[in-house]
């Protein structure tokens, strides 16, 4: 009776752990000050990584306000509230390697079948930096970088 | 959305009662609760719900909040103006939040006469009870009821405890009326909340005079005139528009409303902005609103935003990562917006657009504490470029400035 209590609460333990690990957090990513080190001012502004436990969303990274990125794989689907002929479509990935973690986000509008924009935005996390690389079908690229700023609010030149 | 409802109904005790004198002054104003609410008690960010106050029950709320229009309570600029001062430093409403992560603003009332059948834990019985005003009066759960005597205003005691069981007649006599000629106006408790339950005439009526900013004065264009359809938030002559009430209604549900009206809530979009009284706030609000709209859209709900746009040289220049929808260029994408919450689900109608929008405003920059004008954590371009685009709109409205 008593082993079966111990392997009861051992799975239960075991099961909220794995509950509570479902969004692993981002080793690479530190919080903090982020200052722009480059890529134009308006879409790249310098901003603040707080920590975890003050994020509004355990489940997504927030970068400018901007963009926000999925900490999980994951697809979605959903009927547009403004024109019943368009749907939008999304995927997300994440990938953890031994020196960065990477983020993407592509978002797809769709009406009548066919795609009417496609857009990717790629994060890439380091210690103490973070890049983007946003790519739009329709529209030029371009890219953002971040170097984290040791003394608080300390801005880059490019700022 | 249920849980939401029954949560704002809920008044519950506070342990911060001692900050408060325990009884009801003569001069206080008494509102009657039409349907039952559930009382319970706060315990630190938890409520426990431990009771109810039944039907009947009286409650008041301190004269020093009283706000009358033309010699009459306006009991919406009433809460307004309890809230609006709770921001300097008195012990005042509080938001809490629930189990499913909304929050509710409560404001400390004492109740006067607690209907029969009601239950009150009995060590809570004389202290202040914590009550969803706002939410109250938006399901028209208040009626003001004249105040009686002083010598039936006080509460009755008994050992520091309100009698339960005890009837308050004067109260008891008027939910009893039959109403006899409905088409009559009536002057009493429900003619004068009446006259308060529609925003429209509310915002148009004069508040009291006194040492706060209450005229409405709005300055021609000199250089960025508005789309005449920004006049369906509010005019020229401030008169407040169609998609202005909605907004307003928005702007002034708990959770939204200790926040929008706080001091200083505009920065220096609106730098006398804590000398207004709640009507001139709201109007300052809307004309913010209204300037926003104007540069983000020409006040056009249908605008489809591009993410570029061609400069000067020729070259054409990425301005948004993402498309823009509507009066406040809300994210087009769904699943983008879904990312913001519930607030941005559907914004296929002006409210649905107003509702993000004061969502986005409350949680990136109120709620933390920052204003309106804050330009590094602000969605909206125009109020990072506001010395050139929003405050020569915002300066046409003179009680701003």
């Amino acid at each position: 009776m008593f082993l079966i209590r111990r392997i009861l609460t051992a799975s239960l333990l075991a099961s909220i752990a794995a509950t509570a690990s479902a969004t692993p957090p981002i080793q690479h990513l530190k919080d903090g000050f982020y200052a722009r080190a480059g890529g134009r001012a308006h879409l790249c502004h310098s901003f603040e990584v707080p920590k975890a436990k003050d994020m509004d969303s355990q489940n997504t990274l927030d970068v400018t306000g901007l963009y926000r990125f999925h900490l999980e794989n994951g697809e979605r689907r959903v009927q547009s509230d403004l024109d019943p002929d368009c749907e939008f479509a999304e995927t997300n990935t994440r990938e953890d390697l031994a020196d960065r973690t990477e983020l993407a986000r592509r978002n797809m509008e769709i009406c009548g079948g066919k795609v009417k924009s496609d857009i990717t935005a790629r994060l890439t996390i380091r210690p103490d930096r973070l890049h983007i690389d946003f790519e739009d079908k329709a529209y030029p690229s371009y890219s953002c970088d971040w170097v984290r700023s040791d003394n608080g609010r300390g801005r880059t030149r490019a700022d | 959305m249920m849980t939401s409802r029954k949560a704002w109904t809920i008044g519950f005790a506070a342990s911060l009662a001692a900050l408060f004198t325990a009884t009801a002054r003569a001069g206080d104003l008494h509102l009657r609760i039409q349907h039952d609410i559930g009382v319970g008690r706060a315990n630190q960010s938890r409520m426990e719900t431990n009771g109810t106050l039944k039907a009947g029950s009286v409650i008041a709320v301190p004269e020093r909040f009283v706000v009358r229009s033309a010699g009459r309570i306006n009991l919406r600029e009433t809460i307004l103006n309890w809230a609006t001062k709770a921001q300097s430093g008195r012990p005042g409403p509080k938001s809490f939040a629930f189990g499913d992560g909304h929050k509710e603003t409560f404001y400390p009332v004492q109740v006067v006469h607690p209907a029969e059948g009601s239950r009150l834990g009995a060590s809570e019985a004389g202290e202040t009870k914590w009550v969803a005003l706002g939410s109250l009066y938006r399901t028209k759960n208040l009626d003001i009821v004249p105040t009686p005597s002083p010598s039936a205003s006080s509460p009755k005691k008994s050992a520091g405890n309100v009698i339960l069981s005890k009837p308050y007649k004067s109260y008891r006599t008027e939910t009893a009326t039959p109403c006899v000629n409905c088409g009559t106006a009536v002057p009493g408790p429900r003619a004068e909340h009446a006259r308060v339950t529609g925003l429209a005439e509310i915002t148009a009526q004069a508040t009291a005079s006194g040492p706060l900013r209450d005229a409405t004065r709005i300055f021609p264009a000199a250089s960025r005139r508005r789309a005449a359809s920004c006049s369906n938030i509010i005019d020229d002559e401030g008169r407040i528009g169609p998609w202005g009430n909605e907004i307003a209604k928005i702007m002034i549900e708990d959770g939204y409303l200790e926040n929008f009206y706080a001091q200083n809530a505009l920065g220096d979009l609106c730098p006398q902005f804590a000398n207004l009284t709640p009507k001139m706030k709201n109007k300052a609000w809307l004309w913010f609103w209204a300037a926003l709209a104007h540069e983000e859209s020409g006040c056009n709900p249908r605008k489809d935003h591009p993410v570029t746009y061609v400069d000067k040289t020729g070259r054409r220049v990425r301005l948004n990562p993402y498309r823009g929808w509507g009066l406040w260029a809300m994210e087009k994408d769904r699943n983008i917006r879904a990312d913001r919450g519930a607030a941005c689900y559907d914004i296929g109608s002006v409210g649905g657009q107003a509702r993000c929008s004061i969502d986005i405003m409350n949680r990136r920059q109120l709620s933390k504490g920052r204003t309106a004008s804050n330009d590094r954590q602000t969605y909206w371009g125009p109020i990072n470029r506001r010395q050139k685009q929003l405050i020569p709109h915002m300066k046409r409205f003179q009680a701003c400035f």
